[in-house]
C-alpha cells in the first residue's frame, strides 16, 4: 500500500501527523461518494446513500477506536506530551481532548442517522440523498472546530457546521415551520457569527498578528503587558464579542432566542442532531478557545457565571409552560447548558473534566428523549405532550424507556444524569466559597426542573389515553421488531443506567484528556491569574 | 499628504453612499449605492498596501454580492417596502444604539496596537508580486487545511441552497402541462405526478374521476 | 457449608438489598391480570397470583433480612462491611455496613412491607403489577438508605424513593392524589437540595485536609472521625442547619411538614402505612447519624433550638389534630406529633435520650403503620374519611373496634404497650439532660431558663392533648348510635386485615412488655454516640476521643 503513496506525500503525511485525522478524511470521502451518487437518477441509489453515510460513519468510529488504541492509548501511559506530537498543520491539535470530542459527535451522528431513515423518505422523498451529503459536512464541520488550535481554521469549521445546520433545519420545503426555523436560524447565526468574527480579529490585531492559539497566547501577554492589559477598552469589548459569538452556538441565555422557534420547526432528527453534536463541538471549541483568554484574563469567568445563571433560570421557567414536545427539550436544553457553564465558570482540571462527562451523559440522554419522540411521531404523527397521554397502556416499554431518559435529564438517581450533576457541583464546590450561590441556584433550578419532566412521566403513566394514544394498534407481547429507532432507544438507554456507575473509567478519561490539552510548556512563563490548573498548580 | 486626501475622499464617498443605501426609497438605487461603497472600501484597501484584498472585494462584493442582491430584488419584487415615518422610536433606538457602538468601536481601536514593521523579505516581496503572491503561499502551506474545507463548505452550502430552492412536485400549477401529460399517458403516474394531480384537485382546478380498469 | 456462610457473609448486605429489586424485575413477567379487573369487583386469578408472588417475596426478604438479626435465634449470619471505592477522585465509595441501629431500622422496613403487602391484598386490586414492582423498588432504596456507610451512597438511596412513592400516591391514591404526589416530590426535592448542598460542604472542607484520603471522604467513618477537628466552628453550624433543613423536611419538623397530611391523607392504606413507618425514619435516621453523630459542636449550639422545634411539633400538630373533621388527617398529624419525641429525646444530647429517640422511631413505626391500617379499613367500607359521617362502628364491626381501640391506646402511651417504653425513655432523658440552659430575660417579669426540663414539661402538654383527640375520635366514630347510612353495609374485618392488625398488635405487647429485647440491640451504639457529648459540671467539653484531632 505505501509504495503507492510517492515519497513526498507519505513524508508530508507523516511528518504532519496527517493520519490522525483520518475519521475526518473518511467522513468527507463518504460526503463527496454521497453527493455523486445523489446525481444518479435511481430512486435504489438514493436509498443506497443512507447505508453509505452509516456505514461511513461507523468506519469513523472503528478508526477512531484504532486511533485510541495505537495512538491515545500509549500516551496515556506515558504523561510527556509536547504539541508536535498531536499537531496537524499547525493549525490542528488532535490530541485526546480532541479525540473524546470527535468520538462524541461521530457517535451521535451515527445515532441520528439511525433515526433519520424514515422520516427523510417519507417527508422530503424526491431530495433523500443530498440530506446526508449536507449531514456529513455539517460532522466535518464539528470534528474539526473540536481539534482546531488556530482562529482561521476554528472560524472556517464554526461556518461549515454552521451553514449545514442551517440547511438541515429547512430541510422539509414544503413545511411552514420549518422554513421559519431555517430563516431564524439562518438569519440569528449570520449576525452572531459576524459578532464572533470581530471579536476573533480583534483578538488578531491584540496579539500582534497571530492566529495560533499558542502563538496568541506567547505574545498576548507581551503586547497587553505594558499596557496594563485588563483596563484596555479592547479586552472587554474583544472578549464580549467571542463569548456573545459562541452563546449564541451554546443556546446560552441571552442569546438563546433562536432555539426554541428552531428546534420546534425542525424535522425532529435534524433538531437531535442540533442539540447533541452542535452544542458537543461547540463547547468544544469554547472550552479551547476560553482556556487560551481564560488564563490571561481569569477575572471575566464571572461573566460566564451571568451566562449560566440566566440560562438555568430562563430555560427551567419557560418550559414549565410548554406544550409541544420539542419546544420543552429546546428548554430543557438551554437549561442544561446553563449548568455545564457553571463548570465553565471555575475553570479547574475537575471543573472541565466534569464538564466532558456531562456532555457524554448527555449525548446519551437527550439523544434517547429524541428517538422517543420520533418514534412516537412515527407511529402518531402527534409532536404535543397532551398525547403522550396513556402511553403505558400501550407502549409500556416505550414509557418507560421516555421515563428514564427523562428523570435522567430531570438528576434523579440512579441515572447518569444524577451523578453528572453531582460531579459538576462538586468541581464548582473546589472553587471556594464564593461559587456556593451558583450551585445554590444550579440545585434550585434541578428542583424546578423536575416539575415539567414529571409531568410528561405522569401523563404517559397515569392520565387516561389521549385520542392519538388510544388510536394505537395493541402491541403483541413480545419482542418488538427491531428497528433502527429501537436500536438507538436500547444504547441510549443502557448508557443512561450504565455512566453512573461506570463514571469512574469515563471521569478519569476526561482528566486525562483536560491534562493533554493545557499546553503546559507554552503557558509555563504567564501569570496564571484565577484558574488553578496542571501547569498554574492546584 | 495625498495619502490623507484619497482617504478621505474614499471615506466620505463611503459613508454618504451607506447614508443613501439606508435611506433611499427605492430598493434598487439602495443596491446600486452598495456597489459604491463597496468600490471605496476597495480604494481604502488599496491604500494599505492590501492590493489582492481590493480585487477580492471588488469581485466578490461589488460585483458578484450585488448581482445576487440584485437577482434577490428581482424575483421578490417591490412589495416588500414598508413605508415607515421618519421618526419612529424604533428608529431612534437604533440611532443611540449604533452611536453607542460607534462610540465603543472608535474607543476599541484607538488601543496604541504596537505594530511591528514588516520585515525586509515582506517588503520584496510586496513591491515585486504584491500580496497575492504571499497570500497564496500562506493558503497552500500553513492554511491549506482551512482552505480544503473551505471549499468542501462552499459545495455543501451550494448543494444545500438548490435543494432548498428546487421546485417541489407539490407545485403542481408550475408544473408544465406536457410534464404532465407525459407522465400519464405513460401508464402508472409517477407518486409525484400523483401528489399533484390531488394538490390540483384540491384546488379546484382539475377534475378527477375513478376509473377502474378493467 | 462454611464456604456459602462465608460468601453470604461477605456479600450479605448487597444481596439485601438487591433482592426486592430482583423481585421488583421479575413481577413484570407474571401473567397479566385482565383488564376488566377493577377496584371494587370480583378478584381475578391473575390478580390472586400476583398477590400470592408478592406476598411470599416479601416474607423472603423479611426473612433474609432477620438472618442477620444477631442475638436472635436465626442470626446466624453476621455481615461484614463491603467497600469498594467507587469513584476515588470524587471521595465516593459504595460502602455498607450495619450496626444495631441500622439493623433495627432494616428489620422494620422488611416487617413493615411484608405488612403492607399483606394490606395491599384487600386494598389494591388494579394495575397490581406495577404497583408491586415500585413497592418492592421503594423497599431497596430505604434499605439502601439504612445500610449505606457512605455519605454519597446514602443521598443516592435517599432520593431513589422519590419516584416509586411518587407513581404509588399518583396512581393509587384519593381524589386529590395528583396534587399530593406533585407536592410530595418537589417538597421533598426542596429538601433534598439542601443535603445535597450540606454533603458538597462537606467535601469541600475535607478534600485536601491532613489525614484524609480523597477517596474516603465521604466514608462515615472518615466523616466520624475527621469532621470536627478539620471544619470550622461556623461551618459546621452552616453545614448543620443545611442537613437539618434537609433531614426535616422528612421527618417532618413543623414548618417544613405541610406536604405530610396531603400526602398522607391521599394515598392508598398500605402505602400510607409504609410512609408514616418507615419513610419518616428515613428522616430521623439521617438526623441520628448525620447531624447528631458527626456534628457534636454544633449540635451543642443549636440544641436549644432543636427542643422549641421539637415541642412545637408536638404541641402545635397535637392541636391541629384535635380539631380535624378528617379521620386520616387526624391520624396524619398524631404521626407528625409522635415524632416529635424523635426529635426531642435527640435534643437531650445523653444516652437516654438518644436511646429513647431511636426507640420511638420504632415504636411509632408500628403503632402508626397499625392506625393507618385501621383507617384504611374503615375508609374501605365507607368510602368517606370524614369523622361526622362515622358512628356506632362499634357495634358491626367488633374488631375493627377493638384493633383501632388498642392501637390508639398504644398511641397515646398506654403503660406496658410500646409507645410508652420509647415516650419515658425520652422524658427521662429529657429530665435529667444537661444539654443547655438559655436565659431568656422576659423584660418586667424576671427571667426564665429555657432548658431540656422546661422542653419536656411543654411535651407532656402534647400527650394530654393526643390523649384527648384520640379518644375524642374513638367516641365519635365506634360509640353512639349507627345511622341508616350504614345500617347493613358495614361488615367486620376480614382475615387478611386481622391477620396484619395482630401481628402488629403482638409486637405492641411484646415490645411494650419487654424494651430490653428492643433496646439491646442498639444500645452500643447509641452509648457511643451519646459519649461524644460529655457535660461534666453541666458544661459541653469535647470528649477525649476527639481531642486528639484539633
Amino acid at each position: 500500500m505505501e509504495s503507492f503513496i510517492p515519497p513526498l506525500l507519505m513524508n508530508f503525511m507523516v511528518n504532519n501527523n496527517v493520519a490522525l485525522i483520518n475519521p475526518e478524511i473518511l467522513i468527507l470521502a463518504v460526503l463527496i461518494t454521497n453527493l455523486l451518487l445523489a446525481c444518479s437518477p435511481l430512486k435504489k441509489d438514493q436509498e443506497f446513500s443512507w447505508w453509505l453515510s452509516l456505514t461511513g460513519t461507523g468506519l469513523a468510529l472503528v478508526s477512531l477506536g484504532i486511533l485510541f488504541v495505537n495512538v491515545y492509548f500509549p500516551t496515556l501511559m506515558d504523561n510527556q506530551i509536547t504539541i508536535q506530537q498531536h499537531g496537524v498543520m499547525n493549525v490542528l491539535q488532535v490530541d485526546l481532548f480532541s479525540w473524546v470530542i470527535r468520538t462524541l459527535l461521530t457517535l451521535g451522528t451515527f445515532f441520528v442517522l439511525l433515526l433519520t431513515r424514515r422520516y427523510v423518505e417519507e417527508k422530503a422523498s424526491d431530495i433523500p440523498g443530498e440530506f446526508y451529503v449536507v449531514l456529513m459536512g455539517a460532522l466535518l464541520g464539528g470534528m474539526l472546530m473540536a481539534s482546531a488550535v488556530d482562529l482561521v481554521m476554528l472560524f472556517v469549521a464554526l461556518e461549515t457546521l454552521g451553514i449545514s445546520s442551517y440547511i438541515l433545519v429547512g430541510y422539509l420545503r414544503g413545511d411552514l415551520k420549518s422554513a421559519e426555523a431555517a430563516l431564524k436560524y439562518l438569519l440569528y447565526g449570520g449576525a452572531s457569527t459576524a459578532v464572533l468574527l470581530f471579536g476573533l480579529s480583534l483578538l488578531y490585531g491584540v496579539s500582534g498578528g497571530n492566529t495560533q492559539y499558542a502563538a496568541i497566547a506567547d505574545q498576548l501577554q507581551r503586547q497587553l503587558a505594558p499596557f496594563g492589559h485588563a483596563m484596555m477598552p479592547v479586552v472587554p469589548v474583544m472578549l464580549t464579542m467571542i463569548m456573545a459569538g459562541f452563546a449564541f452556538k451554546l443556546s446560552a441565555a441571552p442569546f438563546h432566542m433562536w432555539t426554541p422557534d428552531v428546534y420546534e420547526g425542525a424535522p425532529t432528527p435534524v433538531t437531535a442532531f442540533l442539540s447533541v453534536v452542535s452544542k458537543i463541538a461547540g463547547f468544544g471549541a469554547a472550552i479551547r478557545l476560553l482556556y487560551l483568554l481564560l488564563t490571561l484574563f481569569g477575572q471575566w469567568a464571572n461573566v460566564l457565571s451571568v451566562l449560566a445563571v440566566l440560562s438555568m433560570t430562563i430555560g427551567n421557567v419557560v418550559a414549565l409552560k410548554q406544550q409541544n414536545v420539542k419546544r420543552l427539550l429546546a428548554y430543557s436544553t438551554i437549561a442544561h447548558v446553563g449548568y455545564m457553564l457553571t463548570a465553565m465558570v471555575v475553570f479547574s482540571l475537575n471543573g472541565i473534566s466534569s464538564l466532558l462527562y456531562y456532555l457524554m451523559t448527555y449525548l446519551f440522554m437527550n439523544l434517547g428523549a429524541f428517538a422517543v419522540v420520533i418514534y412516537f411521531a412515527n407511529l402518531t404523527g402527534r409532536e404535543d405532550i397532551q398525547a403522550f397521554a396513556g402511553l403505558v397502556r400501550k407502549r409500556p416499554g416505550l414509557a418507560l424507556m421516555f421515563t428514564i431518559f427523562l428523570l435522567s435529564l430531570a438528576g434523579i438517581p440512579i441515572t447518569a444524569g444524577f451523578f453528572a450533576k453531582f460531579f459538576l457541583f462538586q468541581s464548582v464546590v473546589e472553587g471556594g466559597t464564593n461559587y456556593i450561590w451558583l450551585i445554590v441556584l444550579g440545585l434550585l433550578n434541578s428542583t424546578i426542573s423536575l416539575y415539567y419532566y414529571l409531568n410528561i412521566v405522569r401523563l404517559m403513566v397515569i392520565a387516561e389515553p389521549s385520542d392519538a394514544v388510544a388510536a394505537l394498534p395493541a402491541e403483541p407481547n413480545s419482542i418488538q421488531s427491531i428497528s433502527s429507532l429501537g436500536v438507538v432507544m436500547t444504547i441510549c438507554l443502557l448508557a443512561t443506567l450504565g455512566l453512573g456507575f461506570f463514571a469512574n473509567p469515563a471521569y478519569d478519561l476526561s482528566v486525562q484528556a483536560m491534562t493533554q490539552m493545557a499546553f503546559k510548556n507554552v503557558f509555563q512563563h504567564i501569570q496564571v491569574s484565577a484558574v488553578p490548573f496542571p501547569g498554574g498548580g492546584h | 499628504m495625498t495619502e490623507a486626501i484619497i482617504f478621505w475622499a474614499f471615506t466620505a464617498i463611503s459613508v454618504t453612499a451607506a447614508l443613501g443605501v439606508v435611506f433611499n426609497r427605492s430598493i434598487i438605487y439602495s443596491a446600486l449605492l452598495l456597489i459604491l461603497v463597496f468600490l471605496s472600501i476597495a480604494g481604502i484597501f488599496v491604500l494599505n498596501n492590501a492590493d489582492f484584498l481590493a480585487i477580492a472585494q471588488t469581485i466578490v462584493y461589488a460585483v458578484g454580492m450585488t448581482i445576487i442582491v440584485l437577482f434577490g430584488i428581482m424575483f421578490t419584487g417591490d412589495r416588500a417596502m414598508l413605508d415607515e415615518p421618519l421618526t419612529s422610536v424604533r428608529k431612534l433606538v437604533s440611532l443611540v444604539l449604533a452611536t453607542f457602538t460607534f462610540v465603543l468601536l472608535i474607543k476599541t481601536v484607538q488601543f496604541p496596537f504596537s505594530i511591528q514593521p514588516a520585515s525586509q523579505s515582506v517588503i520584496q516581496t510586496l513591491m515585486q508580486s504584491g500580496s497575492t503572491k504571499m497570500l497564496g503561499e500562506l493558503l497552500f502551506s500553513q492554511f491549506v487545511v482551512p482552505f480544503e474545507l473551505a471549499s468542501v463548505l462552499l459545495l455543501v452550502a451550494m448543494v444545500g441552497a438548490i435543494v432548498l430552492a428546487k421546485k417541489t412536485f407539490a407545485d403542481a400549477g408550475e408544473m408544465s402541462s406536457q410534464q404532465l401529460s407525459y407522465s400519464i399517458d405513460s401508464g402508472e403516474p409517477t407518486k409525484e405526478a400523483n401528489s399533484a394531480l390531488h394538490a390540483a384537485a384540491s384546488r379546484g382546478e382539475v377534475h378527477l374521476e375513478e376509473v377502474t380498469r378493467s | 457449608m462454611a464456604d456459602v456462610l462465608s460468601f453470604f457473609n461477605q456479600y450479605y448486605l448487597s444481596i439485601l438489598i438487591l433482592l426486592p429489586l430482583l423481585f421488583a424485575l421479575i413481577i413484570p413477567f407474571l401473567p397479566d391480570q385482565p383488564a376488566s379487573d377493577s377496584q371494587d369487583g370480583p378478584e381475578s386469578k391473575q390478580a390472586k397470583g400476583i398477590h400470592t408472588f408478592a406476598v411470599l417475596a416479601s416474607v423472603l426478604i423479611h426473612l433474609f433480612a432477620m438472618l442477620s438479626w444477631t442475638g436472635s435465634w436465626f442470626g446466624v449470619i453476621t455481615p461484614k462491611e463491603e467497600l469498594y471505592h467507587w469513584l476515588p477522585s470524587f471521595g465516593i465509595s459504595y460502602a455498607l455496613g450495619t450496626d444495631g441501629l441500622s439493623q433495627i431500622m432494616v428489620i422494620l422496613t422488611t416487617f413493615l412491607l411484608t405488612m403492607s403487602v399483606v394490606a395491599s391484598t384487600v386494598y389494591i386490586k388494579t394495575r397490581l403489577k406495577l404497583y408491586y414492582s415500585m413497592l418492592f423498588i421503594l423497599t431497596s432504596s430505604l434499605l439502601g438508605v439504612f445500610l449505606a456507610r457512605d455519605a454519597f451512597l446514602f443521598l443516592l438511596f435517599y432520593e431513589l424513593e422519590l419516584i416509586p412513592m411518587y407513581l404509588l400516591i399518583a396512581i393509587w391514591g384519593g381524589p386529590r392524589r395528583d396534587y399530593a404526589s406533585m407536592k410530595f416530590v418537589l417538597y421533598t426535592l426542596f429538601g433534598s437540595v439542601f443535603l445535597i448542598a450540606g454533603i458538597l460542604a462537606i467535601f469541600f472542607y475535607l478534600d485536601g485536609a491532613k489525614g484524609v484520603e480523597t477517596s474516603e471522604i465521604f466514608l462515615f467513618k472518615t466523616l466520624d472521625t475527621h469532621l470536627v477537628g478539620t471544619i470550622p466552628l461556623l461551618a459546621q453550624l452552616w453545614i448543620f442547619s443545611a442537613l437539618f433543613i434537609g433531614f426535616s423536611v422528612k421527618l417532618p419538623v413543623v414548618p417544613f411538614h405541610t406536604w405530610l397530611p396531603d400526602a398522607h391523607v391521599e394515598a392508598p392504606t398500605p402505602v400510607s402505612m409504609l410512609l408514616a413507618g418507615i419513610l419518616l425514619k428515613m428522616g430521623a435516621y439521617g438526623l441520628v447519624r448525620f447531624c447528631f453523630g458527626f456534628f457534636p459542636e454544633a449540635a451543642v449550639s443549636l440544641a436549644p433550638a432543636v427542643a422549641v422545634l421539637a415541642v412545637i411539633n408536638i404541641v402545635y400538630t397535637a392541636g391541629v389534630a384535635l380539631v380535624q373533621t378528617d379521620l386520616k388527617k387526624l391520624i396524619a398529624y398524631s404521626s407528625v406529633s409522635h415524632m416529635g419525641f424523635v426529635i426531642l429525646g435527640l435534643a437531650a444530647l445523653n444516652t437516654t435520650g438518644f436511646n429513647g429517640a431511636v426507640f420511638v422511631m420504632f415504636s411509632h413505626g408500628i403503632v402508626s403503620a397499625a392506625l393507618f391500617m385501621c383507617v384504611g379499613s374503615l375508609y374501605h367500607r365507607t368510602h368517606t374519611r370524614m369523622i361526622a359521617d362515622y358512628g356506632g362502628f362499634g357495634s358491626v364491626s367488633p374488631t375493627i373496634f377493638y384493633f383501632f381501640m388498642f392501637m390508639s391506646m398504644a398511641s397515646l402511651g398506654l403503660p406496658l404497650l410500646i409507645s410508652f417504653a420509647g415516650e419515658s425513655l425520652v422524658f427521662y432523658g429529657s429530665f435529667t439532660s444537661n444539654a443547655f440552659h438559655t436565659l431568656i430575660q422576659l423584660g418586667k417579669l424576671g427571667s426564665w431558663q429555657w432548658t431540656m426540663q422546661a422542653a419536656a414539661g411543654f411535651s407532656a402538654l402534647g400527650i394530654v392533648i393526643g390523649a384527648a383527640y384520640l379518644l375524642w375520635m374513638l367516641q365519635r366514630v365506634f360509640f353512639g348510635p349507627l345511622s341508616e347510612r350504614w345500617q347493613g353495609k358495614m361488615t367486620d374485618a376480614n382475615r387478611s386485615e386481622v391477620l396484619v392488625l395482630a401481628t402488629l398488635a403482638l409486637f405492641v405487647i411484646a415490645y411494650g412488655f419487654a424494651p430490653k429485647f428492643l433496646t439491646h440491640q442498639y444500645e452500643d451504639v447509641v452509648d457511643k454516640m451519646a459519649t461524644q457529648y460529655q457535660f461534666p459540671d453541666g458544661k459541653y467539653t469535647l470528649s477525649s476521643t476527639k481531642e486528639g484531632r484539633e
